[in-house]
């Protein structure tokens, strides 16, 4: 039984193996981290400060669609014609509402408690990402994504340290953390495509 | 001595009527990966199982005929792709296996 636990996990596991994940990823952390900055940076009440507030839930909805897209895409030119092609179940499974779940309720926190660690934004924004990245990891058996969330988690605690806004010092855990996800995204790549090169017919 | 007292009896009986076609290790380690994805293409199934494209061929048209997976020819690009997909028959079967397994082997 333990054996088709494992196949089970690997199978999941491939999703993440190629490094494209943490790349797409990574380039939305950074760009959220930008819309932060900006609104953080720019003087209340000017149009980049209106411009940067509207552009944050659409840079973060349109970010989690084109992810996706963006994933999929080199999936399919990369990926599949290499090792092989998975639809994955579209049904999300008890464990991953559990999580969203708890990501929603750490943001929620950070809105609306009284001053305090979680009030933070670099605590709570190390700890979202620190839960989404070693959940993803521990389920599916990759070290590599539960060192990357604890990583984040460390940034985000040094940061509170520091003398900065709640928005500067979110800033500054987004920013840090993208730049880590699409430079190890980008070697996990790299690795990816020289172990397996591109057969000459791509299936049977 | 009656067979009540023989609870060996029970398990051996358990591990005899264990479906054969799904038991056998290849075929297996296919349903295990068919059973928690939508459906996966040949070459993911070839470089899982490590089997040769002959035998795992062989493999697929065994379950598909025993109606366990569906495999269904089509193309990504210019790329020709062959996707399996486990049927209603097939999670069943796997489902009942597992418990016949556990039943013999214990949880």
């Amino acid at each position: 039984m333990n054996n088709i636990t494992q196949i089970q996990k690997q199978t999941f596991r491939y999703y993440y193996e190629d490094g494209l994940a943490e790349l797409a990823v990574g380039i939305l952390f950074f760009v959220i981290g930008l819309d932060v900055w900006l609104i953080s940076s720019a003087p209340q009440g000017t149009p980049i400060s209106i411009a940067a507030w509207i552009l944050l839930p659409i840079i973060t909805i349109a970010g989690i669609y084109g992810v996706q897209r963006f994933v999929k895409n080199l999936k399919e030119k990369y990926v599949h014609p290499r090792t092989g092609y998975i639809e994955y179940s579209a049904k999300p499974n008890r464990y991953r509402w559990l999580v969203s779940g708890f990501v929603l309720a750490l943001a929620v926190s950070f809105m609306i408690l009284p001053y305090g660690w979680l009030q933070k934004g670099s605590v709570t924004g190390g700890m979202i990402i620190f839960v989404i990245l070693v959940s993803i990891g521990t389920q599916v058996g990759l070290k590599r994504l539960i060192a990357e969330g604890i990583l984040s988690f460390i940034i985000g605690i040094i940061l509170a340290f520091l003398p900065m806004s709640d928005n500067a010092s979110l800033v500054a855990t987004f920013i840090p953390t993208g730049l880590i996800l699409i430079l190890i995204g980008s070697l996990v790549f790299r690795k990816y495509r020289s172990d397996n090169p591109l057969p000459e017919s791509a299936n049977d | 001595m009656t067979e009540k007292e023989h609870p060996i009896n029970e398990s051996w009986a358990g591990l005899t009527s264990v479906d054969k076609l799904i038991h056998e290790p290849a075929r297996l380690a296919v349903i295990t990966i068919l059973a928690v994805v939508e459906s996966t293409d040949f070459l993911y199934l070839q470089r899982a199982t490590g089997l040769t494209k002959g035998n795992l061929s062989i493999h697929l048209q065994k379950l598909e005929e025993a109606g366990l997976i569906e495999i269904q020819k089509t193309f990504q690009g210019k790329y020709p792709r062959t996707l399996c997909k486990l049927t209603k028959k097939g999670k069943d079967g796997f489902t009942a296996y597992k418990e016949q397994m556990k039943g013999v082997l214990g949880k």
